[in-house]
């Protein structure tokens, strides 16, 4: 699996191409502390007010902050806004 | 935007989820295609927004998720709907309300007059005038004639030189242009008006109608020069009884304005200098073109094909011939169509310049002067000798060339005079009656 991805990783890298177009990995979009966009996700794992987590290909994906909420939601992508304090991945 | 919109068309609900793992109810709905936005979480619950269409779908993943659904708000155009069918005395005063703006809008309220110095007339006189033609206030607009309007305004007021009538909205405008005053004249006296040269020239024919020539054949005049002087005196070699386009011979006792009448023919001599440039640019076709079709909205053009270039309106070429077509979903009264499509082609060009021999100048020159007698001369104009053209200073790129023609044109103009004394009409004769 591994080593499936670093070959992805230099197939992009030859190419030029965006990492999350031929690899298997989220995409987060950060708009200065307000919004938080991830493409490819995994589905909701917890939605609080103050954490937000979501699942991605390689693991999950905690948002922490204020006042979070989801703007919207679809299979593709979640958008998020509020106070975003950090965002870190998890194993 | 466009979502937005699309959902207050088709309707929205305001959703209220408690209850058992409310992350397992978003997974599950998005896993069904379900579009949720708004997600707002509490500690006890959580609120979002869906589609109308999608509620009955939510049923099993409420089911899935352990949890209870409740209906918290319903929004967008079908609710509207369903709450306005029950008031239908609503409808009714909306529908009667649009069919009075309609019917208000399409009817004449406001009649303006505009009437230019010196406004002899009085604007209520126009306005009645007008109203017998059909154009009174409360007339349906659709009904106006309003080149009827403007021909009877101006048959029936002998004052009004023109008159415009256009209805904008619910306000018509009638413009009225007034005749120019005549010259004030005594009451022993007529308004005269004398005939003058227009032109310097030597007399050639002179044929008067009415009043006293002062030129004949073979006379010199400048321009402004006296020819015919009016005078109640006509030319005892006929004139004709009927003259078309002149007026009616003046009668002693009535005459308020006389008017020399005569067609006074004479030579006039035209001569004008060019330099005209030996060398001429040709412009020559490359073979390559550049195409572009933009879609305008508004202002905002956005580029459907070919590529925005800096440079020269978005033309790749320093020189360019272009054609451009427009197409647009056209106009109705005061409304154009915001959107339009314009196909612009160019087609690239090189400049070369070349040298042209001394006959084609001499030729450009003499073209020159016959497009300006064009202008020039009358109907019943000509022209006596043929156009020459001359070379008079010849510089490195250019030809200084003179052209003379000779013309014989009718250089009669009137003019106004000073007031003519009216003679005192011969009375008849009475002899005494003898007792």
């Amino acid at each position: 699996m591994a080593g499936k991805r670093d070959l992805r990783s230099k197939v992009a890298s030859f190419f030029e191409l965006p990492g999350d177009v031929i690899m298997d990995v989220a995409r987060i979009s950060l708009v200065g502390d307000l919004e938080l966009l991830i493409e490819n996700h995994r589905g909701v794992a917890e939605y609080r007010q103050d954490r937000v987590v979501l699942g991605v290909p390689r693991g999950k994906v905690a948002i922490t902050g204020d006042a979070l909420s989801i703007s919207s939601i679809s299979p593709d992508q979640v958008l998020i806004l509020g106070k975003i304090r950090s965002v870190q991945y998890l194993d | 935007m466009l979502k937005r919109l699309i959902t207050y068309l088709l309707g929205h609900l305001r959703i209220e989820v408690r209850g058992g793992s409310l992350e397992r109810f978003l997974n599950l709905a998005v896993a069904q295609g379900i579009y949720l936005w708004d997600i707002e979480r509490t500690e006890l619950h959580m609120r979002a927004s869906i589609p109308l269409g999608d509620f009955w779908a939510l049923r099993p993943v409420a089911r899935g998720s352990h949890c209870r659904v409740r209906i918290r708000g319903r929004y967008g155009f079908p609710f509207i709907v369903s709450r306005t069918k029950r008031r239908p005395a609503l409808i009714a005063g909306a529908l009667v309300c649009l069919a009075f703006i309609f019917w208000a809008s399409g009817h004449v309220w406001i009649i303006k007059v505009t009437i230019t110095p010196p406004q002899n007339l009085d604007r209520r006189a126009v306005e009645a005038v007008a109203a017998e033609a059909g154009l009174r206030r409360g007339v349906w607009a659709g009904n106006v004639d309003l080149k009827r309007v403007e021909q009877h305004i101006q048959e029936r007021m002998g004052e009004v030189s023109w008159a415009i009538v256009r209805v904008q909205g619910t306000r018509a405008v009638i413009e009225i242009v007034e005749k120019a005053a005549l010259p004030r004249v005594q009451a022993d006296q007529a308004g005269c008006v004398n005939l003058v040269a227009r032109k310097q020239g030597v007399v050639e024919q002179v044929i008067p109608f009415q009043g006293e020539p002062v030129v004949k054949q073979g006379d010199i005049v400048q321009e402004g020069d006296l020819l015919v002087e009016c005078a109640f005196k006509y030319w005892e070699g006929g004139r004709p009884a009927v003259f078309p386009g002149t007026p009616l011979p003046p009668r002693l006792d009535v005459a308020r304005i006389v008017v020399a009448q005569a067609i006074v023919r004479a030579r006039v001599a035209y001569q004008k200098y060019w330099e005209v440039p030996l060398t001429q640019e040709v412009l020559e076709p490359t073979g390559r073109t550049a195409t572009r079709w933009v879609l305008k909205w508004r202002d905002k053009p956005i580029i459907l094909r070919g590529e925005q270039y800096p440079s020269q309106d978005g033309v790749p070429f320093a020189r360019y011939r272009e054609s451009r077509r427009t197409y647009s979903l056209g106009s109705w009264r005061n409304w154009r169509s915001p959107v339009e499509l314009v196909m612009v082609s160019a087609e690239e060009v090189n400049a070369r310049k070349e040298r042209i021999p001394q006959a084609r100048a001499l030729e450009q020159a003499r073209e020159r002067m016959a497009a300006q007698l064009r202008w020039l001369l009358g109907p019943s104009d000509q022209v006596l000798t043929p156009l020459s053209a001359k070379v008079e200073t010849q510089g490195p790129d250019f030809l200084g060339i003179r052209v003379s023609v000779e013309t014989l044109e009718e250089i009669a103009w009137p003019r106004a005079g000073e007031p003519l004394p009216v003679p005192v009409p011969p009375q008849p004769e009475t002899n005494p009656v003898r007792p």
